[in-house]
């Protein structure tokens, strides 16, 4: 238990129910985002101090039931199964109280301490019907309080309110009343499960109930200690089943439904009839036609915002964070005396790896500061409607377009915005597409070689490549719900949120904590990744130190000792250069220009300018095509890497890495082979490699199947 | 039971309401209808509906999309 001037408060509520602008209005900007264990479900926890006591709020993702069916779901069961929270506060969104009630019943039958803060009360006046707070206390026999979050003065209220009820931690005694066969049942499962249940702290009678409805969590636990056999178990229910021709969970959820709705019949009246502004607004963004202009006109907004003002803040955060950790780090340690290889490492190692994180911190901020504003505002869903039939074909939620768009800008982003995707599965898929969404750092590659190589038809290569890299990542998407995820299909289920207009102070609440989690997360990753890099790129294969000598360069080594595995795309052995540009582009594909410039001169002894013209002696027009092919689909850049390892898994941001490289190499060849090569032997060993990877997925499916299988 | 106003739930037109019969489906399926309110016994209105995409419902007092795949496996009573 805690500190006795220390609480710990769980905030739990249907999503849209106002939990977070309350939860926001009560800690402010002292809050902190993670990850609950093994699950990609956010946890936001935060805290305040009142009265001289200090609160500890941890707020839980929101939900409509505790029916366990979603990682969201699983994991506020268990933090409220477990006991850690000294008071459970429910927020219920008092213009909808029938349906937020379902969850407050189910965790009044947890018997642990539950108040309810009833919000939007001012909702409630504007859509004509009033709640009777003290009878709907008396009815739940448990603790009520009405609130508002556009009123200022309801923070303090509700820290009075909570303060008062953690000291006391009420449990409310309402006891439901389901038809006797299931009660009978219950009562005596109960008893049987009394020790088993007072060890875990889980009153009996809700396991039990569980265990009535089939739940998987509960009867795993059950049957492992062996209180109730299998049987008995199984002939209890086909009992139910039998007397009332119903499965237990709907009767339970019936019986649930019938006692919500005498409770509301008798608190809330309705003083008018109020015809909601969000059917007019619906009726033109929800059109099956009209939408659709609507939601890419949305979209162009979001890009513009994140990649076009994000990079009026890129330049000015690059130039900056180079200033302060590059050069002045390297005068600095220049100044005290340390030896070159030493400041070397710190400034354009560690330093250039910081410079790196705080260049993409415009990016993320406008990123999840549009992403905010669209699901605070209620546009999300629409989104999700109008996208869904075109989404659908790859077993995608509607939604999924969203980090889409952002990827035409910027991968990073785009795989943080995954995070409003609901589940794990369509969020494992959505990032793995991404990357192939052609991000604004490749077009200056892009650009250089198509007016090198194709000036007459500039436009039309750069637009070619954009249309490949949708093309492959549509593919790879069906590639993995056919394999992977087959059978799995996403259905779309959510409630369509009322619009209102969105909380300035939520929202940066929200994306700054967000943007302080990349900055932590992520940013580790990269710094370790760019120092790396850099050793690389400054040591001489005898040993020595040469910063600036990229010919001589450990990673010039690399790419020679390469290049014949890209001959297959035309890039001839004495093209070294080429690889070496390839390295260097993890750091960001930009700097491929860069480094080929700079290496093309460097051999040919001559100005950076002429550096360029060496490009068209050393490609022709079909391997500079394939060349760019391979820029589009090839790993993502480090930052890429580390965020999509950060928020799925360290093997899958390396899994999605290699097959990057290996369809990049794929698609390059079938190219350059076709059209100029005309190798056969290459040709077959691409559409070999298209097998492999097809059974390869094939194979993992039926390994991750022969898993589930198991359970 | 009047077997002939039974309908699947994706053929109801938008403007009519219905009261849900049966959900055929898995229990993860059923739960999560069940969750926005929609289990057998309950009144639904169909608001938005168009051929290809999902369609919007008023149950217990919200609007709930579901995808169209979906309200296939549920089946109404027309009122």
């Amino acid at each position: 238990m805690s500190n006795k001037n220390d609480y710990t408060i769980a905030f739990t509520g249907n999503p849209n129910c106002g939990k977070s602008t309350l939860f926001n209005g009560l800690t402010g900007a002292k809050q902190h985002i993670g990850n609950w264990p093994g699950v990609t479900v956010e946890l936001v926890e935060g805290s305040y101090q009142h009265n001289n006591e200090n609160y500890n709020l941890v707020d839980l993702p929101g939900i409509y039931s505790l029916s366990a069916n979603s990682e969201d779901e699983r994991v506020t069961r268990d933090y409220v199964l477990s006991k850690k929270a000294d008071l459970v506060v429910n927020i219920v969104d008092a213009s909808n109280l029938s349906r937020n009630l379902y969850l407050t019943f189910q965790l009044i039958e947890m018997k642990v301490p539950v108040v309810v803060v009833l919000n939007m009360m001012d909702m409630v006046d504007s859509s004509g019907i009033a709640v009777d707070i003290e009878h709907l206390s008396a009815h739940l026999k448990c603790p009520v309080i009405g609130v508002s979050a556009i009123n200022l003065k309801d923070p303090l209220k509700l820290k009075d309110f909570i303060s008062k009820e953690s000291r006391l931690s009420p449990v409310s005694d309402l006891e439901l009343r389901y038809p006797n066969e299931i009660e009978e049942l219950a009562s005596d499962w109960a008893e049987k499960l009394g020790s088993k249940s007072s060890e875990l702290g889980i009153d009996a009678k809700w396991m039990a109930l569980r265990l009535i409805e089939e739940d998987p969590w509960i009867t795993e636990n059950i049957n492992a200690e062996d209180v109730l056999s299998n049987d008995e178990i199984e002939t209890g229910i086909d009992g139910i089943k039998k007397i009332l021709t119903e499965t237990p969970d709907m009767i339970i959820a019936d019986y649930l439904y019938g006692a919500v709705n005498g409770i509301c019949r008798e608190v809330v009246s309705r003083i008018r009839k109020v015809k909601p502004v969000s059917d007019i607004i619906d009726s033109v963004v929800m059109h099956p036609v009209l939408g659709v202009p609507v939601f890419f006109g949305v979209m162009m907004l979001v890009f513009f915002v994140t990649i076009e003002v994000g990079n009026i803040f890129v330049d000015w955060f690059d130039t900056l964070a180079g200033m302060v950790f590059v050069d002045g780090l390297r005068m600095l340690l220049g100044r005290l005396g340390a030896p070159e290889i030493i400041s070397f490492f710190a400034a354009d190692g560690i330093g250039a790896g910081i410079q790196m994180v705080v260049s993409f911190i415009p990016f993320v901020f406008f990123m999840f500061l549009m992403l905010s504003l669209l699901e605070d505002s209620g546009y999300m869903a629409r989104a999700a409607f109008v996208m869904d039939r075109f989404m659908s074909k790859i077993g995608l939620p509607g939604k999924a377009f969203v980090p889409m768009i952002v990827g035409f800008g910027c991968t990073v982003p785009a795989i943080l915005a995954t995070r409003t995707l609901d589940n794990r599965r369509d969020r494992i898929i959505t990032i793995f597409m991404v990357p192939m969404m052609s991000c604004g750092a490749r077009l200056p590659v892009y650009a250089l070689f198509a007016a090198a190589f194709f000036p007459t038809r500039t436009g039309l290569i750069v637009f070619s490549l954009y249309m490949v890299g949708i093309l492959i990542a549509v593919l790879s998407g069906m590639l993995i719900k056919v394999t992977l995820y087959h059978g799995e299909p996403s259905h779309l289920i959510m409630e369509l949120p009322r619009y209102h207009v969105p909380r300035a102070k939520h929202i940066l609440l929200h994306t700054w904590a967000r943007v302080k989690d990349f900055i932590q997360r992520a940013g580790q990753v990269i710094i370790v990744a760019v120092f790396i890099l850099s050793i690389f790129s400054s040591i001489t294969l005898s040993g020595g130190f040469e910063p600036g000598n990229v010919t001589d360069s450990l990673l010039a080594f690399l790419g020679r000792a390469l290049t014949p595995v890209f001959s297959p795309m035309g890039i001839e052995p004495s093209n070294w250069p080429a690889t070496v540009g390839l390295f260097t582009g993890l750091f960001a594909k930009e700097s491929v220009v860069g480094t080929l410039n700079a290496i093309y001169s460097q051999l040919s002894g001559s100005t950076a300018e002429s550096g360029l013209h060496v490009l068209t002696s050393r490609f022709t027009n079909a391997s500079a095509y394939a060349y760019l092919l391979f820029v589009l689909l090839y790993m993502p850049c480090v930052a890429a890497i580390s965020a999509a390892m950060k928020e799925i898994s360290v093997a899958f941001g390396l899994a999605q890495a290699a097959y990057l490289c290996i369809v990049a190499w794929i698609v390059s060849t079938l190219f350059y082979q076709i059209v100029e090569g005309h190798n056969p032997l290459f040709i077959a060993v691409a559409a070999g490699m298209i097998a492999v990877i097809f059974i390869l997925f094939k194979t993992a499916s039926l390994l991750l199947y022969k898993d589930k299988a198991v359970q | 039971m009047d077997i002939e106003n039974i309908m699947s739930l994706s053929n109801l037109e938008p403007g009519k309401k219905a009261v849900v019969e049966t959900i055929i489906g898995g229990r993860s399926l059923r739960q999560r209808l069940v969750n926005l309110g929609m289990l057998p016994g309950s009144a639904v209105t169909v608001i938005r509906s168009s051929r290809l995409g999902p369609m919007v419902l008023n149950v217990q007092g919200s609007q709930i999309m579901i995808g169209r795949g979906m309200a296939k496996q549920i089946y109404v009573k027309q009122k």
